[in-house]
């Protein structure tokens, strides 16, 4: 990317901006940094490249606000380690993307700054999918060259499918949570956003490494082991799950994976039939544990040490910083409630502790459907296995806004349902990338590899643009 | 129940050769052309939008008052629109509570759902005293780990000469 094509980009912003809210706050010194670094002799690997960064991601110097009234004005004291990684190698931050407030919603409506809307549907209003709706807008918008968000149950791929990008949610462990703030921390990733394969491939260059300031961060000697197991082919095995085949799919998604599934084959990949049947009970699972995670991580914002704090009263029906903590938006009220439920004596047993075992049911699943060992779980892998899974990102087409909202009110899970194709990978950790099928249009497929198996998938995804 | 949510649906038409006793996952056959893919993708053995039934055709009744407000106290929520959070809690559980019917192998270790390293290698004494040893030279200013290092009240809406402040009293006074 060139200086001036970034400059071009700069000059959208503010445009962009007003029609589709993918930001919630713009560096206001961000044309300043890019005319320094394009004066600097040393090009760094992302020289001139724009980026944006979801708004759950602690910066030092602008605000991190959760797309939430209670950290509205809140700036961190210290700066993510991925957002260190990014500035040294030479990126320029545009700006915090919108996202659902802390992270929950599949939607991106549910944001105190205002719904973001999909730039792939300029003239209707249309859903942009989240929760990290801002950095797939800003992206598809093309006033950014790639963007960060964070996937806990399907964050990056879902709105990644909803507006035509590459979005890869890497396994888990590899690129540092450390700054990024927890909704659910047994599954929350990191993820990027871009148009460009060879973007992704680099900016996941720069994010791949140990950080001892997350204690999930994958260890050196594990990254070491993955490397020597990570050999290329040239044919793969590619397995389509029975439990992602879905009816009422609409027919140009439907075309779509077939498409992508013929491309495949033509290159040589062998296709199989896969059945993992624990993959049909994630999504209560997945909404057993994420809202218990929840609860925890959400169970520090009293507003007396930092964020929003009521004007008048810390105490109220007594109890203690209520008037504070009334400001969450009812998405993430409800799914704290379901959080307690799910965490208190006497459901704990038989919904929070039963949840985690069928996970690790669908760990083992996993392990029994790939070749590919698992450096975790000890898996040797299962030479008749398959070496990839393959499904479509999303059940449905991005809906207008006008008919989101009326539905997740009729019932809030409603919603629910669009995280069926993602959430069990996040259970597992898994590497997944959405790769759009057809150009600037909202099908995309799923690719899906074993714990650790990224670089690969990154280069069979590439095979399908 | 429905019979395509059970457990251990089984796929008949799939070649027995291809089922593995110890798991029930199935790998195979491989499908050899495109009209073979078109075929399979074209025959899905069970549906999402059951979850929506269950959950808006759930006969359960919903929490109680009473339950709803002791987890709004739990939750530092006030005590209002408890008819709202009984009736979103309501259709939250319907949607979740498969869980509980489901059958799951007791012996399968509930901690291994933590997607980290299941076998690390123990720590021995030397290892230990050695991590010990470097705390204090890896202690770092910029997360608060060097004393002085960090205004504890800085970022506090209401704070006097250095502490936080609670506008309500102390915990005895209250009910």
């Amino acid at each position: 990317m060139s200086f001036k094509a970034a400059i071009s980009r700069l000059d959208r912003v503010s445009k962009i901006q007003k029609q589709y809210n993918a930001f919630t706050y713009l560096n206001p010194n961000c044309k300043e940094l890019l005319v320094k670094d394009g004066l600097c002799n040393t090009k760094k690997p992302l020289t001139n490249l724009l980026y944006g960064i979801k708004d759950n991601i602690a910066t030092r110097n602008i605000p991190t606000s959760c797309g939430s009234k209670l950290l509205q004005s809140y700036k961190s004291p210290f700066d993510a380690t991925v957002v260190k990684l990014l500035e040294n190698a030479g990126a320029v931050s545009v700006g915090k993307t919108n996202l659902d407030e802390f992270g929950m919603g599949s939607g991106g409506l549910f944001s105190h700054f205002g719904p973001t809307k999909n730039p792939l549907f300029p003239s209707q209003d249309t859903v942009v999918g989240g929760s990290s709706s801002g950095s797939a807008a800003a992206v598809a918008a093309d006033v950014l060259d790639f963007s960060i968000g964070t996937d806990t149950g399907g964050s990056v791929r879902l709105p990644a499918a909803y507006t035509s990008l590459i979005g890869f949610k890497p396994s888990y462990g590899r690129i540092s949570r450390f700054g990024v703030i927890a909704y659910a921390q047994s599954m929350d990733t990191v993820g990027i956003f871009s148009k460009s394969m060879s973007v992704v491939k680099s900016v996941f260059g720069i994010l791949d490494k140990y950080d001892k300031k997350d204690p999930t961060s994958l260890s050196e000697g594990l990254r070491g082991k993955l490397k020597q197991l990570s050999t290329p082919k040239s044919s793969y095995k590619i397995g389509i799950p029975q439990e992602l085949l879905q009816d009422n799919i609409p027919s140009e998604l439907q075309s779509g994976f077939l498409l992508a599934l013929e491309k495949l084959e033509a290159s040589g990949h062998e296709i199989y039939c896969v059945s993992i049947p624990q993959m049909i009970n994630s999504l209560p699972i997945y909404y057993t544990l994420a809202p218990a995670e929840a609860a925890s991580n959400l169970a520090r914002y009293d507003g007396l040490r930092y964020g929003y704090r009521d004007d008048t009263a810390d105490s109220k029906d007594d109890t203690l910083f209520a008037p504070t903590r009334s400001a969450f938006g009812n998405e993430v009220k409800s799914r704290i409630v379901l959080g307690n439920y799910n965490l208190c004596s006497e459901s704990f047993d038989n919904h929070y502790i039963k949840a985690q075992r069928l996970r690790v049911d669908l760990i083992n699943e996993f392990d029994n459907a790939f070749t590919h060992p698992n450096i975790l779980t000890g898996s040797p892998g299962n030479q008749n296995g398959v070496d990839f899974l393959i499904s479509l990102s999303t059940i449905n087409l991005p809906p207008a806004l006008s008919n989101y909202g009326p539905d997740c009110t009729s019932d809030p899970t409603n919603p629910y349902i669009n995280d069926i194709f993602t959430t069990p990978m996040s259970l597992a950790g898994l590497p997944a990338i959405n790769v759009p099928v057809v150009k600037s249009k909202p099908i995309g497929v799923q690719l899906v590899g074993q714990y650790g198996d990224d670089s690969r998938l990154l280069d069979l995804a590439a095979e399908l643009l | 129940m429905s019979k395509v949510l059970t457990r251990s649906t089984p796929v008949w038409w799939l070649p027995r050769k291809f089922y593995s006793q110890k798991t029930r996952v199935i790998v195979g056959p491989r499908l050899k052309s495109l009209a073979e893919i078109k075929d399979y993708v074209g025959k899905p053995t069970w549906s999402v939008e059951e979850y929506l039934q269950t959950s808006s055709t759930s006969k359960a009744q919903p929490p109680s008052r009473k339950d709803v407000e002791k987890l709004l106290k739990l939750s530092g929520l006030p005590n209002e629109n408890v008819e709202v959070f009984q009736a979103t809690l309501g259709k939250q559980l319907a949607f979740i509570n498969k869980v509980q019917s489901l059958p799951v192998d007791e012996s399968l270790d509930p901690s291994h759902a933590r997607i980290i390293d299941r076998n690390p290698e123990a720590l021995d004494y030397e290892s230990l005293s050695h991590s010990v040893g470097q705390q204090e030279a890896q202690k770092d200013k910029e997360i608060g780990e060097v004393g002085g290092s960090w205004d504890s009240t800085g970022l506090a809406a209401i704070s006097e000469n250095g502490f936080y402040v609670l506008r309500e009293g102390l915990l005895k006074n209250r009910k």
